[in-house]
């Protein structure tokens, strides 16, 4: 569990730097879109793991990025305190630098933050094998150009994480899911209405003809809320639910499926119901309050160009199967920070894009 | 620096500009020789004040066609330098650029030109029961554009975050007028989080000319405690028992025993003169309904940790009265002293008392009295050494004592800035906090945005020869920290 095995990471990148032979960085190799690369010698970091340093009173805690989530997880929560972004723990060797390269988050995204949010320092290998440091260990740090936040959603092209530092939180006091029956139509407006309330939401999904809210909060507020819920949404019940979100978070509903294609839309949460030909109501999962919405289809629909002008007139963007394009305007500046912090394109190459 | 090509800038400035919106004149260019950090001036080039993003990129376009450098500044609050003139570069105000341009209630969003000041911003929407969370102290001043290039804080971060988690996406104007579109409408974006990057970069990457920021709602309640302590280790284990408790609170202040006396003297806040260190906990709630739960639990937890004396506000005139000594921590400083200058690094809260200790020490060695003011929540220290600018060679001598600061906060595992960035001034401690690896990067990713060094220059990131030539430069472990690179 705890072992450091960077000097060891730190050759390999090295070598690889010399001899150009392009490297597949893998943690526990558990995200949905981890697939091979061409022509890319595995590097794997799950043998680095284990905390560096945790101080619960610092709210802080630094580890090595092959450290598994669960065990994060747990030794967390015997202080009473959590990752905030909810990460999803695909499966038992999933590790906190997979879950920070893919930027993944759970159901509380909208409403306590997401991996950017509470990242506060890496250590990194650059694709020259050299260990730089951005950030800090410390909560509140506006020193140097913020290269840390970066490596958040980047896949690992920007570097090979080594250690991380995050901000962690109180663990929420009090936990309630209420649920009823909805269509997908029902289900639009009576997000609006909680989004638009007082209601101390951190989750709320709709997917298989039921909406789910999940209320965080202390136990006498959770209290208070019962009156301005039966307002809202007089059919939600309270529901003792096991492992519902985590299902949700993980990706383990029927949805997922592997036979599927999967389309990820990340839209501003207050966008109408999207009217998708070929496209049933059946195959939609709602999450993020309607931030993220998920498309599982047959392959070919919806085409690409039927989703790219539904969802760039909503403001947002989508992901087929973890493919994504980048912004023909960005593209030049990705290009160039990428040949700074990569310069022989060794780093999972063409993984975060084949434009790069 | 080329003047025949300053000469034709101007020219050109003055046909395009208003004459209000160009001054050149030396008096009329005084006000703007410094920011906030007034020990370093400079008078400016000239100073321009577009009056709409199609003037402003006109000037930039012209600087760029003449290769002159550009400054751009908000309302000039900035404490570290960041928006300092320099005589070779255009300074570009962009105060007049302080439009709402559109309020998203369905969203709990709005857009805004950068001059808007960040006051400005809650109030447009307190109607709506919603507020901008980041709220430096500067707030009725500061302007929005100043806080994304500055990364600002303020005391409701340790709840609610820093600029970066409040602001959705931004448009920077590049060195040469074009305009680019970071973030977004939505949670996450394709590709790299070049938003994350632009945010603190401090002018160097780009302007900032639109911004998309994140509103919150309104709580219900407020409650504000007053802990008193017999000395500042004791307030500062306080601090973290109410964390460690589980309580996460919306503002957790410290103050010294002279800061005290001085804020008191100031604001008549009721803050206890007698008591060493004071904390200030500020707890919210989203309905009210917990409120009385969580200050009856935080009374409990500060009594446990040896608060002498703990006060909790009746009502919110007794909450601003409170705030208000320590919202006016500095200008009260100011009166007890001629000048004073602020330091702002951050620290392992468990260091505290080590840290305050060597201060001390420090502030007899340079025979200069210190204050401390402290983001508790955050570890974010920020001690004020007073002098008196007008004896020949304390300047200096304060500058070295920061100096000395600023490298025992990085010692211990912290940072030489927790929210005021490092402008022209700290450009010095950035060669002891990073190696000159890092540094390269962070020269490249500059050159990465802004290819013709343009926007801001010599702000920052030192270059390597600055590092190098240090006199006072840091042996961390024993280590030289730039060993491949020549001594002078």
């Amino acid at each position: 569990m705890d072992n450091d095995s960077s000097a060891q990471i730190v050759d390999t990148v090295h070598n690889s730097y010399q001899k150009r032979t392009p490297l597949q960085i893998t943690g526990g190799g558990s995200h949905p879109y981890s697939t091979p690369l061409d022509a890319c010698t595995p590097l794997h970091l799950s043998e680095h793991s284990g905390v560096i340093e945790y101080y619960p009173a610092e709210l802080t805690i630094t580890l090595r990025a092959g450290t598994p989530l669960l065990h994060l997880k747990q030794l967390l929560a015997a202080e009473r305190q959590m990752l905030a972004f909810e990460p999803p723990i695909f499966e038992e060797n999933s590790t906190i630098g997979g879950a920070i390269a893919a930027a993944s988050a759970g159901a509380a995204r909208p409403w306590q933050g997401g991996v950017r949010d509470h990242l506060l320092g890496v250590k990194i290998i650059t694709g020259e094998g050299k260990v730089l440091q951005f950030g800090g260990r410390v909560v509140k740090n506006v020193a140097g150009y913020d290269l840390f936040r970066p490596m958040a959603g980047a896949y690992g092209t920007l570097g090979v994480l080594l250690e991380v530092t995050l901000k962690v939180l109180p663990m929420n006091e009090a936990i309630e899911t209420w649920q009823q029956p909805s269509s997908l139509v029902e289900a639009n407006s009576l997000m609006s209405k909680i989004r638009d309330s007082s209601l101390p939401v951190n989750g709320l999904c709709w997917h298989a003809e039921q909406l789910s809210l999940r209320l965080s909060a202390s136990e006498t507020e959770l209290t208070a809320c019962r009156p301005l819920i039966k307002e809202i949404a007089p059919s939600l019940q309270l529901q003792v639910v096991d492992k519902f979100w985590e299902q949700v978070n993980d990706r383990k509903i029927a949805l997922f499926n592997k036979t599927h294609r999967i389309i990820r839309l990340s839209l501003p949460a207050e966008t109408a119901h999207l009217n998708i030909s070929g496209v049933e109501d059946s195959a939609w999962l709602l999450d993020w309050g309607g931030a993220q919405r998920w498309i599982g289809t047959r392959d070919g629909i919806p085409s690409d160009k039927q989703l790219s002008s539904i969802v760039r007139e909503a403001g947002g963007w989508y992901e087929i199967d973890g493919a994504s394009e980048i912004p023909q305007t960005l593209l030049p500046l990705h290009k160039k920070l990428k040949s700074i912090l990569d310069p022989a394109n060794i780093l999972n190459p063409k993984k975060l894009s084949p434009q790069l | 620096m080329n003047s025949e090509q300053q000469t034709l800038l101007l020219d050109a400035l003055r046909t395009l500009l208003p004459t209000e919106s160009l001054l050149t004149e030396p008096e009329a260019l005084k006000p703007y020789e410094c920011d906030g950090l007034t020990a370093l001036r400079e008078q400016p080039l000239a100073v321009s004040i577009p009056s709409n993003i199609k003037e402003l990129k006109q000037i930039v376009t012209l600087c760029h066609t003449h290769q002159v450098p550009i400054v751009t500044r908000g309302a000039g609050t900035g404490l570290a330098g960041g928006a300092r003139p320099s005589p070779d570069a255009l300074l570009v105000t962009l105060t007049k650029l302080n439009r709402i341009i559109k309020i998203y209630p369905e969203s709990r969003t709005m857009t805004l030109e950068p001059g808007v000041t960040n006051l400005a911003i809650s109030k447009a929407v307190e109607h709506l029961g919603l507020y901008y969370a980041p709220d430096p102290s500067s707030q009725i001043a500061c302007t929005i554009g100043g806080n994304v290039a500055e990364n600002s804080g303020g005391v409701h971060c340790i709840k609610y975050g820093l600029t970066v988690n409040n602001v959705l996406q931004i448009k920077l104007m590049q060195s040469n007028g074009e305009i680019i579109t970071l973030g977004g409408r939505s949670l996450d974006n394709p590709g790299y989080d070049l938003l994350a990057l632009a945010i603190g970069s401090e002018g160097m990457l780009g302007m900032v000319i639109e911004i998309t920021v994140r509103l919150l709602e309104q709580p219900q309640q407020k409650r504000l405690l007053l802990a008193a302590f017999e000395s500042v280790e004791l307030a500062g284990d306080a601090v973290s028992d109410i964390i460690t408790a589980g309580i996460l609170p919306s503002g957790l202040e410290m103050m010294d025993h002279k800061t005290i006396i001085a804020a008191e003297s100031f604001a008549h806040a009721g803050y206890p003169t007698d008591a060493e260190a004071i904390i200030l906990c500020e707890l919210d709630s989203r309905s009210g309904a917990d409120i009385d739960q969580l200050v009856k639990k935080s009374r409990s937890v500060l009594q446990q940790s040896g608060a002498i004396k703990i006060i909790v506000a009746e009502d919110e005139a007794q909450q601003i009265k409170m705030w208000a000594g320590r919202k006016g921590a500095f200008p009260a400083i100011g009166r007890i002293s001629p000048d004073y200058y602020v330091m702002d690094g951050t620290i392992p809260r468990r260091h505290l008392g080590a840290v305050l200790k060597q201060i001390k020490l420090l502030s007899k060695k340079y025979a200069l009295p210190v204050a401390n003011v402290f983001h508790a929540g955050d570890g974010n220290l920020h001690p004020l050494i007073l002098y008196d600018a007008s004896h020949s060679g304390e300047m200096r001598k304060v500058e070295e004592f920061g100096t000395e600061i600023l490298k025992l906060c990085i010692e211990v595992g912290g940072t030489i800035t927790g929210e005021h960035g490092v402008g022209a001034e700290k450009l010095d401690a950035m060669c002891s906090q990073f190696s000159s690896d890092e540094l390269h990067y962070f020269h490249q990713v500059k050159e990465a945005f802004d290819p013709a060094l343009l926007l801001n220059p010599g702000k920052s990131i030192p270059t390597l020869h600055r590092c190098a030539e240090l006199g006072a430069m840091h042996v961390h472990h024993g280590k030289l920290p730039h060993p491949e690179l020549e001594r002078f």
